[in-house]
């Protein structure tokens, strides 16, 4: 029985690395008895296939993994006996039954990314901006937001705008919700985005920003005179923004939990 | 959410946070304010190395079985949080509360080999709670020192205020109960300790003094005060069916050292090596019946979900039950695709049948312990290994498959000469023919792999080489550079890979193994002065330790490379281990004859450990148990 699960990573779990969380799952449904299929050969494993690898430090509301049970079982059940074994800051959101068929090999949970909501807060010291609904409106409202992505080799700008399908500022102060491209074909990063953003402002030099003049100096030397550098390592994340992953989604749109199951 | 010590940026900055967060399934939450005691319990060394570490998972379950008691964890920060621990002023905290050290009523350290010292220093320092006991007041947890080390805990004796000789098992829950019961009369703390110098084990080093002879030796050692026990008997655990055992170990997040549970099968060894520390100080040995370790094996493997079970003692080959418990082991392990390790097997044809059975063949190497070179060495050790077994051994294991060996020796042994050395290599060499002559060329798979490793033998405290002296770092790298010519000299020389351990972290391990209080000034300088991790060896720094022997007029020569008379004093004599002095100068005598003793199961040797009538000593001893 080939199932789907949607699990939320939140509070201390955020300093868990997805290996980590891969043999996480693995002792645990061993722990709640559930019978894993495990590969054939001499060392047998079972095979947990994430969407998505979530980076150390974010949290999610919405992380999904694959995999297969030997015997058929109620999905509820499952899920309530997974949840008996969770740690603190872990859940199971829901378990749903796959379609077991060859040919629709392509729904695994990899393969459907496309899309992935976030949201993100950024932390007390980098917020300097009250009105966040009108800028992300004049943001979007630009044809182009070209950021620098550095490559081993070279550093290209890109274009992020047409990946971003739907961004607001959101009641609580200095947050945001993105609905962004991810998975294979083209995946962004909500803080290369939130990035973008902030470095939109400061070039935008709203009144009552006093600062914003120096720091666009700063800014300036870093590189192309218009296009936000992205956000590298863990740390630099930390530094700047909280961020939630929501859920994933395929190139449509829906949520992968509704995406693949059996009876559609 | 439990609300951790470090901030984001902290974690997120250092390597693993995840060794500082806590939370593991397993782990123990109370409610602080309904427990009466709370007990940090500490392995002073980063938390892969501590997490792997049997010995506080046993305690964790049976302190945390009281209600009344809350047991947590501390590791040793790593390099990288040390410095921002220091830099931001942030105490080191418990992992499970997250509550710092110092408010804790005890911190209980686990020292398990000599290059953790400094590290004790820093789980202090960083805890604020004063190095020296003697500056500690109510405000400051009682520190408690266990394990292996404390065997001779002089080298520590000022950073501590009790230690615990033996197994934990016996008296700790009392010793709490003394405690809770001084903290509700309102008594001193030093009352307190004079109190627990009359629990069995335990040893209150403030309690007692040292004189010394002018050439440096013991002139005497004795208790302060009237009443406390002029000798100190390690506990033991008498029956090891009924005691605790976790039931539920932690499952810890990240891959740690020992990332299986572990099943201790039997505690003790029936072999007597004469180098062994460990086969005389948990003498005697105590088999864990079939049924319990068949139920313990079932309860671990449901609690944690674990992948891999592994086998713990100090020589599986020799528990009476082997062939059962494997039986039984390999069914349930199959079912539930559950690794089994099995280390410190013996290399016979009963063991080479399971590991066939438990695991890959070509993708594994097949250890053996020789220990020495030549039969003569082997006999001077006590090994109780013929060459004839080792070749045997061998040969049955290429044709069963395998074609990957390592092999263990020991280099500077008492006595050794030019042929006890060159020997290693003539051995492996023998080894490596051996695969030539049992393997016929169509069923080789590749050339033979042959790993020969040799630490440098370090005399320790209760063994019959504790009269040894050891060489010079000099000595024992020429020694060792010889050896790898000799290697690269034989026929097989191309398939052989010899390696050797450092020799500078030899001769200061050899200091502190038997050192006096003397010696603990030099590790406070030595950690003054940054040292910290000194068995890792990116870590370990020479200078700084070589500076911190100058500046307090310690001679490390005197601890390492002085002959020790028959009837000198040893700072740890005041230790009662069950097995006598007189038996380990008669085994010392031994060795120098070359005249092999034999193991508990042959014959009673007689050593002493029969006073605890248990274990062998009750199936096998002699009546009465007569000592010398």
């Amino acid at each position: 029985m080939k199932i789907r699960v949607k699990f939320a990573k939140t509070g201390n779990m955020r300093f868990i690395g997805h290996l980590d969380i891969l043999r996480y799952f693995q002792k645990a449904f061993q722990r709640a008895k559930l019978p894993l299929r495990f590969t054939e050969g001499f060392h047998p494993h079972p095979v947990l296939s994430f969407a998505s690898p979530l980076g150390v430090g974010l949290t999610s509301e919405g992380e999904y993994f694959d995999t297969e049970l030997v015997e058929n079982m109620d999905c509820a059940e499952i899920r309530e006996r997974l949840n008996a074994q969770m740690s603190e800051g872990m859940s199971v959101l829901a378990v749903i039954r796959l379609v077991d068929t060859e040919k629709k090999r392509n729904n695994n949970a990899m393969a459907l990314v496309g899309q992935a909501e976030y949201q993100v807060r950024l932390r007390k010291a980098f917020s300097h901006q009250a009105d966040w609904e009108e800028t992300v409106h004049q943001f979007l409202m630009q044809e182009k937001i070209p950021v620098l992505r550095c490559t081993k080799r070279n550093t290209e700008e890109v274009n992020i705008r047409p990946l971003i399908y739907e961004m607001r500022a959101e009641p609580e102060p200095d947050t945001f919700f993105l609905r962004i491209s991810a998975g294979s074909a083209a995946n962004l990063r909500p803080e290369t985005v939130l990035d973008a953003l902030l470095h939109f402002t400061q070039s935008q030099q709203f009144p009552g920003e006093g600062d914003a003049e120096t720091e666009k100096a700063e800014n300036g030397n870093a590189g192309t005179e218009n296009a936000a550098e992205q956000t590298g390592s863990a740390m630099d994340r930390a530094g700047k923004y909280e961020i939630c992953r929501l859920d994933i989604l395929t190139a449509e749109g829906i949520p992968l939990g509704e995406a693949g199951k059996e009876d559609q | 959410m439990r609300k951790l010590a470090l901030e984001d940026d902290i974690l997120l900055k250092v390597e693993k946070p995840a060794r500082y967060i806590g939370g593991e399934i397993g782990s123990v939450m109370k409610d602080p304010t309904r427990v009466r005691t709370r007990f940090a319990m500490c392995f002073p060394d980063v938390y892969e190395i501590g997490m792997s570490h049997l010995g506080i998972q046993i305690l964790y379950a049976m302190l945390n079985s009281r209600e009344d008691i809350w047991c947590e964890r501390v590791y040793s920060p790593w390099t990288d949080l040390d410095a921002v621990m220091r830099e931001r002023h942030i105490p080191l905290f418990a992992l499970e509360s997250q509550d710092p050290v110092r408010r804790f009523d005890f911190l209980g350290i686990t020292i398990q080999y000599e290059m953790c010292y400094t590290n004790i220093l820093q789980i202090l320092d960083l805890s604020g709670i004063p190095l020296h006991a003697e500056e500690r007041s109510w405000d400051d947890p009682i520190v408690i020192g266990g394990g292996p080390c404390t065997y001779n805990p002089e080298p520590l004796a000022p950073f501590f205020d009790l230690f615990y000789i033996g197994e934990g098992e016996t008296q700790m829950l009392r010793l709490i109960d003394i405690y809770q019961e001084c903290r509700a009369q309102g008594v001193s703390r030093e009352e307190f300790l004079l109190r627990a110098s009359s629990v069995p084990g335990l040893y209150v080093p403030s309690l007692y003094k040292t004189t010394y002879h002018e050439d440096g030796t013991i002139a005497s050692f004795r208790p302060v005060v009237p009443g406390v026990p002029e000798r100190v008997r390690k506990e033991i655990e008498t029956d090891l069916d009924h005691t605790w055992y976790p039931e539920h170990p932690i499952v810890p997040f990240i891959k740690v050292t020992q990332d299986r549970v572990v099943l201790e099968i039997q505690r003790g060894c029936i072999r007597g090596c004469r180098f062994c520390q460990a086969g005389m100080i948990y003498r005697p040995v105590r088999e864990r019946s079939l049924s319990f370790n068949e139920d313990m094996a079932r309860q671990m493997l449901d609690s944690t979900g674990q992948e891999e079970i592994s086998l713990s003692s100090l020589s599986s080959s020799d528990y009476s039950n082997l062939s059962p418990l494997l039986e039984n082991l390999i069914e349930e392990c199959d079912r539930r695709h559950v690794n089994i390790s099995l280390p410190s097997l013996r290399i016979d044809s009963f063991s080479l049948d399971v590991m066939k059975r438990v695991q890959d063949v070509r993708k594994s190497s097949l250890t053996f312990a020789p220990e020495a070179g030549t039969q003569r060495m082997r006999d001077v050790i006590n090994k109780g290994l013929t060459e004839e077994d080792i070749l045997h051994g061998a040969s049955e294991a290429f044709r069963g498959g395998w074609n990957r060996v390592k092999l263990y020796f020991m280099i500077g042994l008492p006595g050794e000469t030019k042929e006890d050395v060159q020997g290693i290599a003539e051995l492996s060499e023998k080894v490596c023919e051996t695969y030539y002559d049992a393997v016929p060329r169509e069923n080789r798979h590749g050339k033979i792999q042959l790993t020969a490793s040799s630490s440098f033998f370090v005399p320790k405290p209760f063994t019959p080489f504790q009269w040894a002296k050891m060489l010079p770092e000099q000595e024992y790298l020429r020694r060792a550079r010889f050896l790898k010519d000799t290697f690269r000299a034989q026929k097989c020389g191309r398939s052989m890979h010899y390696q050797y351990h450092e020799a500078d972290v030899t001769v200061l391990e050899g200091v502190l193994a038997r050192g006096d209080r003397r010696t603990a000034a030099v590790v406070e300088s030595a950690y003054r002065k940054g040292c910290l991790f000194d068995s890792w060896s990116d870590c370990f720094d020479r200078e700084r330790w070589q500076a911190a022997f100058e500046e307090n007029g310690v001679d490390p020569e005197f601890y390492t490379l002085r002959d020790r008379s028959e009837d000198e004093i040893f700072p740890w004599d005041f230790i009662d281990i069950g097995v006598t002095r007189k038996f380990l100068r008669r085994e010392w005598n031994r060795a120098m004859q070359g005249v092999v003793t034999p193991n508990c199961r042959q014959a009673c040797s007689g050593c002493g450990a029969a006073v605890f009538g248990c274990g062998i000593c009750r199936t096998h001893g002699e009546k009465g148990g007569q000592a010398g």
